[in-house]
């Protein structure tokens, strides 16, 4: 399975330094489709794909439409959905396109602006995107089982970035445990309330301390997260099977998301292929730890633009899949 | 062969500008922090805030030295404990 997924990675696509628009370059498809669901959902992106790309070859678009745990869901420039394998090379592609504009932007002082809000003009002045999600969105499904804490199955929807802080908050501690070695300090929010405080400190005299976590992060995360608590974080989904957390980075347009989600999980859910995901085992039936979900999501889309969080992925202890 | 050079120019580090960020980050950035610890009902109330990529220059190179502010920050109300990482 992991020789025919690399297959998949190399399969047709673009290379990565070619411009244009991102729709045009991500996984195309074919004809092969095997219900009336697949047609209707991919009619779209298959028009788009005969405008600007040759057909690729027979087979290998059908298992790129089979999305799975783990499996990154692009947006394109119409605001569409489009499955992806985890070695898709187009996925390696948008990321990339994100990360050089989280560094344009940092480079230029502009990081502060909201992702795909604004371009800039070679003069250096700030211009409005006349494309909107030009950049593409991840989205990555990450955790599938019953119920999500509810009787219907239902969406849970996060930003990449803002839940990523879980690795800031490890070494947070163990900083804390390191400068002050008679303390102990367990982790304390455990999701279930917003007013948790991050974790605990206690004394070996018995006093304890509140310690709250934060990170500087960009402003478009703290703006996606702020338009994720306006509009819910959790889209409830009656017509799915299951549930899903999902995480989006910051580049997302959240209404179009919340608009296009339940289709696409529905037409996920049609092509089951978490068997098929190397490397990752998930029972049937699945109910997943929140510690493993937690530990999944902080390393697999943690927004890294400078590559420097790659040693914090070591403090991780969550048990992994 | 291809040679590269890297040169980084210091410029003198104003050490007392940290304790000044850190306290604006926590009212104006992220006033939520100072809201939660203060609803924790806990008498020491600590924030750890951690300097990114993001974060201001001259604050993250602070970061990189061994010197520490002189001045203590002005926290907000709810907050008694100052953690700064990067």
């Amino acid at each position: 399975m992991a020789g025919r997924s690399a297959a998949r990675g190399q399969a047709s696509l673009p290379p990565a330094s070619g411009g244009g628009p991102i729709a045009a370059m991500i996984c195309p498809s074919t004809r092969s489709a095997s219900t009336a669901r697949t047609e209707e959902v991919m009619r779209p992106w298959r028009t788009r794909v005969h405008q600007h790309r040759p057909r690729p070859r027979r087979g290998v678009a059908t298992a790129h439409r089979r999305t799975g745990i783990g499996d990154w869901i692009i947006q394109g420039v119409k605001g569409e959905f489009y499955p992806c394998k985890p070695d898709d090379a187009a996925v390696w592609h948008v990321h990339e396109r994100n990360r050089q504009g989280d560094r344009n932007r940092v480079r230029r002082g502009l990081h502060d602006a909201p992702s795909g809000a604004h371009r800039i003009d070679k003069a250096g002045r700030r211009q409005p995107r006349t494309k909107p999600g030009r950049w593409g969105v991840f989205v990555r499904v990450l955790w599938r089982g019953g119920g999500y804490g509810r009787d219907a199955p239902a969406i849970a929807v996060t930003v990449a970035g803002v839940p990523e802080d879980r690795p800031y908050e490890q070494v947070a501690r163990h900083i804390v445990r390191h400068a002050l070695p008679s303390v102990t300090v367990t982790q304390y929010d455990d999701g279930s309330s917003d007013s948790m405080v991050d974790a605990l400190i206690t004394y070996p005299d018995g006093r304890t301390a509140a310690l709250e976590i934060v990170g500087d992060y960009y402003r478009a995360y703290r703006v996606v997260l702020e338009r994720l608590t306006r509009e819910g974080q959790v889209l409830d989904a009656p017509t799915l099977k299951y549930s899903s957390r999902i995480t989006v980075e910051d580049t997302s347009q959240i209404r179009e998301l919340r608009a296009g989600i339940v289709d696409l999980l529905e037409f996920v859910e049609a092509e089951p292929t978490r068997a098929s995901w190397p490397g990752r085992t998930v029972p049937a039936g699945v109910t997943q730890p929140r510690s493993a979900t937690h530990s999944q999501r902080s390393t697999c889309s943690m927004p890294d633009p400078t590559g420097s969080l790659a040693a914090v992925r070591t403090w991780s202890s969550a048990p992994a899949f | 062969m291809v040679i590269s050079a890297r040169i980084l120019i210091r410029r003198e580090r104003d050490l007392n500008a940290l304790p000044g960020w850190a306290a604006q980050f926590l009212t104006d950035t992220a006033p939520d922090v100072p809201r939660k610890l203060a609803a924790s009902g806990y008498p020491e109330r600590q924030a750890f805030i951690w300097a990114t990529v993001t974060t201001p220059h001259e604050i993250a190179s602070i970061l990189d030295g061994d010197a520490l502010p002189t001045e203590a920050p002005d926290l907000p109300d709810g907050v008694t404990h100052l953690w700064v990482g990067g």
